[in-house]
């Protein structure tokens, strides 16, 4: 049986995953799973800490988090489409219409 | 372990469950009319009693709270600002969408539930309820920059927007999970009364999980705000957008996210509040400077105004960072100025779009520079006010503009920090140098050769923006109500 604290650590190193992940890949696709990784990272967070507080907020806040991720998913994924539409790639670096 | 259910308050939330239901009415409408112009009448119908509704709750003085939400006098102005914000938006939207082929039907119904969005969010009393709302505000805010489908610009805008306010709601949600395990809570208020139970600043140093929780979620709500370091995504983002919605999110989402941290520093984090005033001192010296020097290079409208809001975000910190009742005052009265100001500019950049816009960027649009020299004898109302519009962003004496700053410097000078306010007079002054210029190359004698135009803009539309043009002035002139009304809704945020 593992200790509340070491899921924390999981849910930390998760969490460094997914931005280090996202500041380094240029595809879409990849950076919407590292932004996943990030909102996992900080769910399990949440249910450790959940265990140690004896307060049950944490984990109403986890079921919200899921969904609120599910739906931000899906307005990225409509995005993407859209993007790939128009011009067939999903680097971002190629994306560069808008700048200075 | 035991769940309370919340008790709701219908009586006193009503504003926003009108302009929920409104929303969902709207797509209803939608869907059964197919026109929409429907779509924007019931929109509109809704917001105004909305508004109504607010207004009776102003000065009743039943403030009421519960484990999610707060109504009081704080709320109650910001609501009251937002359902306006809302209104001139779309007003400013109507012959917009028209010109450049946006689906009005869902455009429409998405501005109200952005609103809905901002309003819950400045009533959050709960960080749950503060997570929802802010999402929802900026889900919405992302279709609704992506909604010029046939434009490359708008969709790249859409991308950008999504990928940066997703990646800042992870850091905000690391952050409250920090914040929730540090305090074992998530309302503001019985983490306020933790943490003033803790015996001051020295105990709550030894708290290093709240420390890097309230971090993580500043660094969240700065990307929200475009405060640097968190702005890269901003002028991309502002250009690229539908310039009404520009309009709306250079003025209402950011205000809504000041108007929370507002009152995140002063309920559940005023013990650690004072830790941030040199941190936030800097932030406020990069965000102006940077803002407005970057601004001064802009060849695109769209992109200077971006520029020029980060610069603003940056005067608002200033009478943050005093922490202060009068710097409260300040926030609010700037707020409610600006987003005025920033409405009427971009509702002029969006008159003075010609019908059928063509599909690639700019096309159709008045967004580089040159497109505005001698504007003001081509079309002369967008000109006049517009022209308004820049003097008042300047902070020339006789608009709103200047009254704001004012009382944003004042307060940080009050409160001891007149090296800042310094730096932020001077900045003021930098912006004079683009403002002006814009301004002068619209007034500029146009050449001999200069070709000929219609104006252009609907009637519905000049009479908006002259309306906005009428209140910069006025308010520049005789602030002295929404003073007083502002020194109402602070008492109330102070009371909690």
């Amino acid at each position: 049986m593992l200790a509340a604290d070491q899921y924390l650590m999981v849910g930390v190193v998760l969490f460094g995953i997914g931005v280090i992940g996202f500041l380094t890949r240029r595809n879409v696709i990849v950076l919407l799973m590292c932004i996943e990784l990030m909102i996992n990272g900080a769910g399990l967070a949440f249910v450790s800490f959940c265990r140690q507080t004896g307060s049950l907020d944490g984990q109403v806040f986890v079921l919200f988090a899921m969904v609120i991720a599910a739906v931000e998913i899906a307005v990225a994924l409509s995005i993407v489409l859209l993007v790939f539409r128009n011009r067939a790639t999903l680097d971002v670096d190629e994306m560069e219409v808008l700048k200075w | 372990m035991e769940i309370t259910f919340p008790a709701v308050n219908i009586d006193s939330t009503m504003p926003q469950l009108i302009v929920a239901l409104f929303a969902i009415l709207a797509l209803l409408v939608e869907v059964f009319s197919r026109s929409p112009r429907m779509v924007f009448a019931t929109c509109l119908v809704g917001l105004h009693i909305a508004l109504i509704r607010s207004l009776m709750q102003w000065g009743r003085g039943i403030p009421y709270e519960s484990s999610l939400l707060a109504v009081d006098g704080y709320t109650t102005f910001f609501n009251i600002l937002f359902i306006l914000i809302a209104m001139i938006t779309m007003a400013i939207s109507l012959s917009y969408v028209e010109n450049t082929r946006v689906d009005g039907g869902k455009y429409y119904p998405l501005v109200l539930f952005a609103t809905l969005g901002m309003m819950l969010l400045v009533s959050s009393m709960d960080l749950l309820m503060m997570f929802l709302s802010l999402e929802l505000l900026s889900i919405s805010m992302y279709m609704l920059v992506g909604s010029q489908r046939d434009k490359w610009v708008s969709t790249e805008a859409a991308i950008k927007y999504i990928l940066t306010g997703a990646f800042a709601s992870g850091f905000l949600l690391f952050g409250i999970a920090l914040v929730y395990g540090a305090t074992g809570t998530i309302s503001f208020s019985k983490m306020e009364s933790i943490l003033g139970g803790l015996g001051g600043a020295g105990a709550i140093h030894e708290l290093p999980l709240l420390q890097i929780g309230i971090a993580l979620m500043m660094v969240g709500l700065g990307f929200k705000i475009a405060m640097v370091p968190f702005h890269m995504w901003a002028p991309d983002v502002y250009e690229g957008a539908p310039t009404p919605i520009t309009g709306l999110l250079s003025t209402g989402s950011k205000i809504a996210v000041i108007a929370l941290i507002l009152r995140l520093f002063n309920n559940p984090f005023i013990q650690v509040s004072s830790q941030w005033v040199g941190i936030l001192w800097v932030l406020a010296v990069l965000s102006m400077t940077l803002g407005n020097v970057a601004a001064l290079l802009q060849k695109n409208v769209k992109r200077m105004l971006a520029y020029s809001s980060i610069a603003h975000v940056g005067y608002l910190l200033v009478a943050f960072i005093a922490l202060s009742t009068r710097g409260m005052e300040a926030i609010l009265l700037y707020s409610a100025f600006y987003a005025v100001m920033g409405l009427a500019a971009f509702g002029c950049i969006a008159s003075l779009t010609r019908a059928g816009g063509g599909t690639t960027a700019g096309e159709g649009e008045r967004l580089k520079a040159e497109d505005y020299t001698s504007l003001g004898y081509t079309q002369p109302v967008q000109a006049a006010i517009l022209s308004i519009c820049l003097l008042s962003l300047a902070g020339i004496p006789l608009t709103a503009g200047f009254i704001g700053k004012l009382y944003l410097f004042g307060a940080a000078v009050n409160a001891g920090f007149v090296g800042l306010a310094v730096i932020a007079v001077l900045n003021s002054a930098v912006s004079l140098y683009y403002y002006l210029g814009l301004m002068l190359r619209m007034y500029a004698l146009p050449g001999r050769f200069a070709p000929m135009e219609e104006p252009v803009g609907s009637l519905f539309g000049k009479l908006v923006l002259l309306v906005l043009g009428v209140t910069i002035i006025a308010l520049g002139i005789y602030p002295t109500p929404l003073v007083g009304v502002i020194k109402g809704a602070v008492t109330a945020l102070s009371a909690l």
